[in-house]
């Protein structure tokens, strides 16, 4: 294994221990790691986005496409973000961004995930999807303050929360399966990969040594 | 006498340090790892099977979209996922287009593509079989630019030209028209793929994702999204499928008595909780 890859490893490796290390108490192992890793994350971000922006508007340059340095120039009015003076120069590539965001999005979404979802729950074919057309309007009536709620409104209500209590409960479930993959594929990576596992003693021993001083401490 | 002692067990349970909560995990995920026990994945869910199978019956060199949005944090979950229907796209002779909707997501296609095809860019199939168009902005603005214009990008991720690709030649409509599935791995609720590939295009959308993500994905299912995998298990039934067990499926047994553990300790907490109820809390 290269040098770079044997720092890379452990440089990986140290940073997984700092960040667990936050399971015993904030530590000044945990801060290098998540400060290092926030920053690294936002310089690693900003670099695919120049070289993909680059990517993009080159070939178009080329092409001498004159009109593309406008995105360039609009690009570099982000800028002015950090003036006090000019901010208000910053809001024009934002609206411009945002708009064409929320355009792409609402243009789509009404048949998506309005339309299209009143028409697949309305088709029931079995006894599950009959259960979820009861789900969808008992837990509708739950949120429906119109009119005071008595009698049969009363009665969906209760039967809307316990769909919803479901629900809910469905989402904690794969929550909960979703941080213990992520254990696992940590855990693995510090266990199997060489030269990674050599630091769990060296994290275990400055755990046992913290654990102490901080006992000692107290008394 | 005795209700005075199981009262003071389940207070002791009620104040435990949550630490020791950590610490039981930790073991319990990790001696499987170390130890692995062989447990069986069980029945291969129909999410699963509904992916595989759709996979399965494309003719060959139908055109996937393999969208990457796994961030390091999720791709403990889709990587294995991607890399396991990557082995059941190639033997079954379909073309990949790969795209990145997320900063961090590129060097995942990269390790996929090594794994898989043992070469990258630099694969002799690579222009004619695979593509990677790299990171593109915006998300869901870039995958509706690229689903209304293939050559939207008009290069791929090393900078090559995409128009005197092979790969595109016999493309009718080179647009999402072309495309027989797109698939989604990432954290997301695939919502924005369905809404920019699917319903405008008529392309189905498969995906593998985290988990925690899942319950979103069933209102889309299996009229817009024909199959998907949820989490590290969807991943492990995938690697099954395709007979490569690999790193979803080691960690199968781990993510089992990891839930064990922690079921167990919900149902002490619960205990715990009820039994001390009516006890008034505070000292004084």
């Amino acid at each position: 294994m290269a040098l770079t890859d044997t720092m890379t490893v452990l440089l990986a490796a140290a940073i997984t221990l700092g960040l667990f290390s936050y399971l015993w108490k904030e530590n000044l192992a945990f801060r290098i790691a998540e400060h290092a890793y926030v920053g690294a994350a936002a310089g690693y971000g900003a670099l695919i986005l120049a070289e993909s922006a680059w990517r993009l508007l080159s070939p178009q340059l080329a092409k001498g496409l004159w009109y593309w340095y406008l995105t360039v120039l609009l690009g570099l009015v982000y800028l002015f973000f950090f003036s006090g003076e000019y901010f208000w120069l910053y809001r024009y590539p934002t609206a411009i961004v945002i708009g064409a965001d929320i355009g792409t999005f609402v243009a789509r979404s009404i048949k998506t995930q309005f339309l299209e979802q009143i028409r697949a729950t309305t088709i029931v074919t079995n006894v599950n999807e009959a259960i979820v057309v009861i789900g969808v309007i008992t837990g509708l009536f739950y949120f429906y303050s119109t009119m005071e709620r008595k009698g049969v409104l009363e009665g969906a209500a209760k039967v809307g929360i316990y769909f919803l209590m479901a629900g809910f409960g469905a989402s904690f479930g794969v929550t909960v399966m979703a941080r213990v993959s992520l254990l696992i594929g940590r855990l693995r990576f510090l266990y199997f990969t060489d030269p990674a596992y050599y630091l769990i003693p060296v994290a275990i021993i400055l755990l046992i040594i913290g654990i102490f001083m901080e006992r000692s401490k107290k008394t | 006498m005795g209700t005075k002692s199981s009262r003071s067990l389940y207070e002791t349970l009620q104040n435990m340090d949550v630490r020791y909560v950590y610490l039981v995990v930790l073991l319990v995920v990790s001696l499987p790892i170390l130890y692995p026990l062989g447990l069986p994945v069980g029945t291969i869910s129909k999410e699963t099977l509904g992916l595989y199978n759709y996979i399965d019956e494309l003719p060959p060199r139908s055109v996937i979209l393999l969208i990457a949005d796994q961030s390091p944090a999720a791709a403990a979950e889709c990587q294995p996922g991607m890399i396991a229907n990557m082995y059941h796209i190639i033997a079954k002779g379909h073309r990949i287009l790969f795209y990145a909707s997320r900063t961090d997501a590129p060097p995942f296609i990269e390790d996929a593509m090594k794994q898989v095809l043992g070469r990258s860019s630099d694969h002799p199939d690579y222009g004619k079989l695979y593509v990677n168009l790299g990171f593109i902005p915006q998300t869901e603005v870039g995958l509706a630019g690229l689903a209304a214009d293939v050559f939207f990008t008009t290069t791929d991720a090393y900078g090559n030209d995409l128009r005197s690709m092979e790969f595109f030649q016999d493309l009718p409509n080179k647009n999402a028209r072309d495309w027989k599935l797109a698939i989604y791995y990432g954290a997301s609720a695939l919502d924005w793929v369905v809404r920019q590939v699917t319903d405008p295009y008529g392309c189905p959308t498969g995906g593998g994702v985290a988990a925690v993500l899942s319950s979103r994905v069933y209102p889309y299912y299996p009229h817009s999204v024909i199959g998907f995998l949820t989490g590290l298990r969807g991943s492990a039934e995938y690697e099954i499928l395709v007979r490569r067990p690999g790193e979803a499926a080691a960690g199968m047994d781990a993510q089992s008595l990891g839930h064990l553990a922690i079921i167990i300790m919900i149902v002490l907490g619960n205990i715990g909780y009820y039994a001390s109820r009516g006890k008034p809390r505070g000292g004084a």
